[in-house]
C-alpha cells in the first residue's frame, strides 16, 4: 500500500484551494474547463493515457478532468479523483451521475494523504502543481503511487506575462502576473 | 510554473519530460470573460496582499472595455498559456531521496517563470 507521507505540504497555508470553494468559483472553473477541455484531452492522449487504465486525478475539484479522463479510459478503466473539499465532491458526484458515468470515484483527502491499495497507471492534475507551496515533494510522493512504466501528466500555467490583450490594455499582463505571483506564492 | 517543471520532474526521479505550451486565442466575449472571471476570483487574495487594482480602472466594466477594444481593433485576446508536461516512471528506479533535493527544487521553482 502506497501512502504519501503526512509531512508534505498542503495547497496553501490555509489548507485549501487558493481561490476558494464558492459556487461562483465552481461555475468559473466549469466555464474554464469547457473551453480548455480539448487541449487537456490532447495532452492526456499524447502522454499515453488510454482505454482500460486506472488514473488518479489530483485536485479533482468539481470533476471536469475526472469526467474527461473517464471518457478516455472507458468503462473498463477507472478514475479516482482526490479532492479535499467535501462540497466540491458533492457537486462533482452530481455532475458525474448526470453524465451517466460509472467509472469515477472521488476521495476526500488532502494531496498529502492519498492511500491506494493498488498502483495507478497514471496520475494527472490540471492547474494544481502551480498552487502547491512545494510541488516537488508532492510530485515525488505521487510518483510512488504510479506503477513502473506508468504516466505522470500535468497541465499547468507558466504565468500571465504571455497574456495578449488589445492595445490600451497591454500593461495588464504585468499586473495580472504580479497579482498571480502574490496571490499564489504567498497563499 | 514555467520551465521549472522540466527540472522538477527529473529531480524526483523521472526522466526528462516531454513538454509543450499552447495558448488559446480568440475574439469572442466568452474568452475575454475567462480572463476577467479569473481576476474576479483572485480579487480577495489580491486585496489581501495589497496589490493595487487601480491600473485596471473600473473592474465592473473591464470585460466590456476590453471586448469593445477587441472588436474595434479587429484583434484577438489570449487566455492563460497552457503548459503540458508528461513523463513515464522508469521501469526500474534507482533509489532517490526526494527530501535531500527539496531545497534545490524550491530554488528552481522560485526562480522559474511563474
Amino acid at each position: 500500500m502506497a501512502t504519501i507521507p503526512a509531512n508534505l505540504t498542503t495547497p496553501n497555508s490555509n489548507g485549501g484551494y487558493a481561490l476558494g470553494y464558492t459556487n461562483s468559483e465552481h461555475e468559473r472553473l466549469i466555464r474554464q474547463a469547457t473551453r480548455i477541455a480539448p487541449y487537456t484531452e490532447r495532452l492526456f492522449r499524447e502522454a499515453g493515457i488510454g482505454p482500460g487504465q486506472r488514473v488518479l486525478d489530483l485536485g479533482s475539484g468539481v470533476g471536469d478532468v475526472s469526467m474527461l479522463l473517464a471518457r478516455i479510459v472507458g468503462p473498463s478503466g477507472e478514475v479516482v479523483g482526490i479532492e479535499r473539499d467535501a462540497c466540491s465532491i458533492t457537486r462533482a458526484n452530481a455532475r458525474v451521475s448526470e453524465a451517466g458515468l460509472r467509472n469515477i470515484s472521488f476521495i476526500e483527502a488532502d494531496v498529502n494523504q492519498i492511500v491506494s491499495d493498488q498502483p495507478f497507471d497514471a496520475a494527472v492534475g490540471r492547474f494544481i502543481l502551480m498552487l502547491l507551496p512545494d510541488p516537488a515533494s508532492v510530485l515525488g510522493s505521487l510518483t510512488q503511487l504510479v506503477r513502473p512504466g506508468g504516466i505522470l501528466a500535468f497541465r499547468s500555467a507558466p504565468g500571465l506575462l504571455f497574456l495578449h490583450l488589445p492595445r490600451g490594455f497591454r500593461s495588464c499582463p504585468n499586473f495580472f502576473s504580479r497579482s498571480m505571483k502574490h496571490s499564489f506564492a504567498r497563499a | 510554473m514555467g520551465i521549472a517543471l522540466y527540472q522538477i520532474l527529473q529531480q524526483v526521479g523521472l526522466p526528462a519530460p516531454a513538454m509543450h505550451m499552447e495558448t488559446l486565442l480568440g475574439s469572442d466575449a466568452n474568452l475575454t470573460s475567462l480572463i476577467c472571471d479569473l481576476l474576479s476570483s483572485m480579487r480577495p487574495l489580491i486585496q489581501q496582499h495589497n496589490v493595487s487594482l487601480d491600473a485596471l480602472g473600473n473592474l465592473e466594466t473591464l470585460l466590456d472595455r476590453i471586448q469593445a477594444e477587441v472588436v474595434a481593433s479587429n484583434t484577438v485576446v489570449s487566455f492563460v498559456p497552457l503548459e503540458g508536461v508528461w513523463a513515464r516512471k522508469p521501469m526500474s528506479t534507482s533509489k532517490r531521496v526526494v527530501g535531500e533535493e527539496t531545497e534545490s527544487v524550491r530554488r528552481v521553482f522560485v526562480n522559474g517563470l511563474y
